[in-house]
């Protein structure tokens, strides 16, 4: 996944990366502390991609970086060609859509309408409603429509804002690739609704042009459903790739300062256990 | 289920036939005894009597719909603020915008003819509504920026700010106090009190306009005021504007709060209590919120001026004073209940 690979520049609206996320050269020093150096990145469409690290190595400022909440780093991001300081917000909206690690709401608004919320493309009401309910019934949520948000429990209102980045993409019939750029979006979830959403992440990449940025703890569900890692630590990036060339014991022990073995699951993944004998 | 309507057009009827109900009520009582036949008789214009006329005519019906319209003013820019602070305690008279723009209005009065001469003798008639409007903006763009860092208000800082903010005010109004004479004092009891008693067809001209701007244009903003209360980045990452809304909801709330302190003083209570009121019957979806804490804020002012017209009468009580009296412990009330509910 070497950078420029994918596109050329030609002009100065269209920079690089044709149908991809793309950073480029990355650094931010937030008040005098350096949160990211030297960090390029892609994420093309048909792939999911992992942003992997210890607590503190960057991977939700890089992902702030790549939904363009630093104003400074606009130009050194490019979605699908061109820079995004070129999209205004609204046309980012009908492609990309971004899940913060939380959300903090202090109304008591119904799931049903945390939904809309997200929503700025105007669709009929009858079919607006059907279409929010059919994206809460794909992260389970749907008998909880009528709840108070703020009633749910913590794995409930991550799967709902699932449900919100998902319907967002779905309410618009763009022609862009489209990228879902998640925070954490599965830290508060069981073992099945863990693997539901991967899987339902999975099944829209490969019926939609599409691609998807997680920021991820689990070593394992990355192994089972990315397509690349980015691993970093202290603001660089240490290895960047397909799972099994990042995945390697001596990187993984050397990043999260834990002695890690990797052993190879049946199913033909590789397979991360913390090495408790050592 | 958490709410008290299902069906919030159901709730807007119910609060506009109170609201038509009070405005009628209201128009029959006063320090003057009319009847109700001498009254409608005189608004419908079936019933010549020079007395009744001027009543009802100059006195009764500007007052009330003055009433109105500062009370959906304020009501409808707590509702908006709070939205924007992403918090039910952001009120216009909490934070200081009211007694910022209470401020700015005596400083007309008391320096207009000497140090702000030019202010005046430029805006003639619309001097003090137009400092007023200045006062709150300054303040609301001060607030604004003392409590949000990175796109999150911190309330403590919010509430911190807005208490400095009244202080100061509190503390430059108690020095124009000094410099005040006799008649311009009473004027300046007038504006911290809150009264709608000097209600006249002007008034209601001067503020009706900024106002109805401000109720009209306001619930254009409310999908990305509801998309706000999940946070600023959500909001532009929804495809929304977010520099240009809060720019045009903060001028509009400045303004809406300027215009309703320019012609009845500092009136607190109503935009954090109709908002409040309006959330607990229908939730809290702007699209409903905005447009519904207004007729919430017209009817609670004019009911409380109802009864600070008959309370003492023939004396009055400021209505501020009224407001405070029956809204605080009200509101106490309602926080009480609040425990036993998740959000606002």
């Amino acid at each position: 996944m070497g950078l420029f690979s994918y596109g050329y520049y030609y002009s100065n609206e269209h920079v690089w990366g044709f149908n991809m996320l793309a950073a480029h050269n990355i650094s931010l020093t937030l008040s005098g502390q350096t949160i990211l150096k030297e960090v390029s990145f892609e994420a093309p469409e048909g792939a999911l991609v992992a942003i992997m690290g210890p607590n503190g190595a960057g991977k939700s400022s890089l992902l702030k970086v790549l939904s363009g909440d630093f104003p400074t780093t606009l130009d050194q991001v490019a979605l699908n060609g061109k820079r995004l300081s070129h999209w205004t917000d609204a046309a980012l909206a009908q492609f990309r859509a971004v899940m913060p690690q939380s959300v903090q709401l202090n109304f008591a608004f119904t799931v049903e309408e945390v939904i809309e919320a997200g929503i700025r493309h105007p669709m009929p009401i009858a079919k607006r409603k059907a279409h929010i309910l059919e994206m809460l019934a794909m992260f389970d949520v749907g008998h909880l429509h009528n709840r108070n948000y703020l009633t749910l429990s913590g794995g409930e209102q991550q799967r709902v804002q699932l449900a919100r980045v998902l319907a967002q993409l779905e309410a618009t019939s763009a022609s862009e690739t489209k990228y879902l750029l998640l925070d954490e979006c599965t830290s508060s979830l069981d073992l099945s609704h863990q693997h539901q959403v991967f899987r339902v992440l999975k099944e829209w990449i490969s019926t939609r042009r599409a691609g998807v940025v997680v920021v991820l703890h689990d070593l394992n569900l990355a192994a089972q459903y990315a397509n690349a890692i980015l691993l970093m630590d202290q603001g660089c990036v240490v290895e960047q790739g397909a799972v099994r060339d990042v995945l390697k014991p001596k990187t993984l022990s050397d990043v999260y300062r834990y002695p890690v073995q990797v052993i190879e699951h049946p199913a033909g993944w590789p397979l991360v256990i913390a090495d408790v004998s050592a | 289920m958490y709410r008290l309507f299902q069906s919030p057009l159901q709730a807007a009827w119910l609060l506009s036939s109170l609201l038509a109900l009070a405005l009628s009520i209201s128009l029959t009582q006063g320090a003057v005894p009319l009847s109700v036949i001498q009254v409608y008789g005189t608004l419908i214009g079936i019933l010549d009597d020079a007395y009744a006329q001027l009543v009802v005519i100059d006195i009764r019906l500007p007052r009330v719909i003055l009433g109105c319209i500062v009370g959906a003013g304020l009501a409808i820019a707590g509702a908006a603020m709070q939205g924007l602070f992403r918090n039910p305690l952001a009120d216009p008279g909490l934070v200081g915008v009211s007694s910022g723009a209470a401020l700015a209005a005596v400083m007309i009065i008391v320096l207009g003819g000497t140090w702000l001469k030019q202010w005046t003798s430029f805006w003639g008639y619309f001097a003090l509504p137009m400092a007023a409007f200045l006062g709150g903006l300054l303040v609301t763009a001060i607030i604004y920026r003392v409590s949000t860092r990175n796109g999150r208000t911190d309330v403590a800082l919010m509430l911190l700010a807005g208490i400095a903010i009244n202080a100061i005010a509190g503390a430059a109004t108690g020095i124009m106090t000094y410099f005040a004479s006799d008649e311009e004092l009473r004027s300046l009891t007038f504006w911290t009190m809150g009264s709608l008693a000097s209600a006249n067809w002007t008034d209601v001209a001067l503020s009706g306009f900024p106002i109805l701007l401000a109720c009209g244009l306001l619930p254009m903003f409310a999908r990305p005021l509801n998309a706000f209360l999940m946070g600023e980045n959500v909001t532009r990452h929804s495809g929304f504007d977010v520099k240009r809304m809060k720019r045009i909801v903060i001028s509009l709330t400045a303004l809406a709060v300027g215009a309703a302190v320019a012609v009845s003083g500092v009136i607190g209570f109503v935009g954090l209590v109709a908002p409040h009121l309006v959330r607990l019957l229908v939730g809290p979806d702007h699209r409903w919120v905005l447009p519904m804490s207004a007729v919430m804020g017209a009817l609670l002012v004019v009911v409380s001026d109802m009864f600070a017209r008959l309370v003492l009468s023939p004396a009055e009580l400021p209505i501020g004073l009224m407001m405070a009296a029956f809204g605080g412990p009200f509101f106490l009330w309602l926080l009480l209940q609040q425990r036993a509910r998740v959000g606002f």
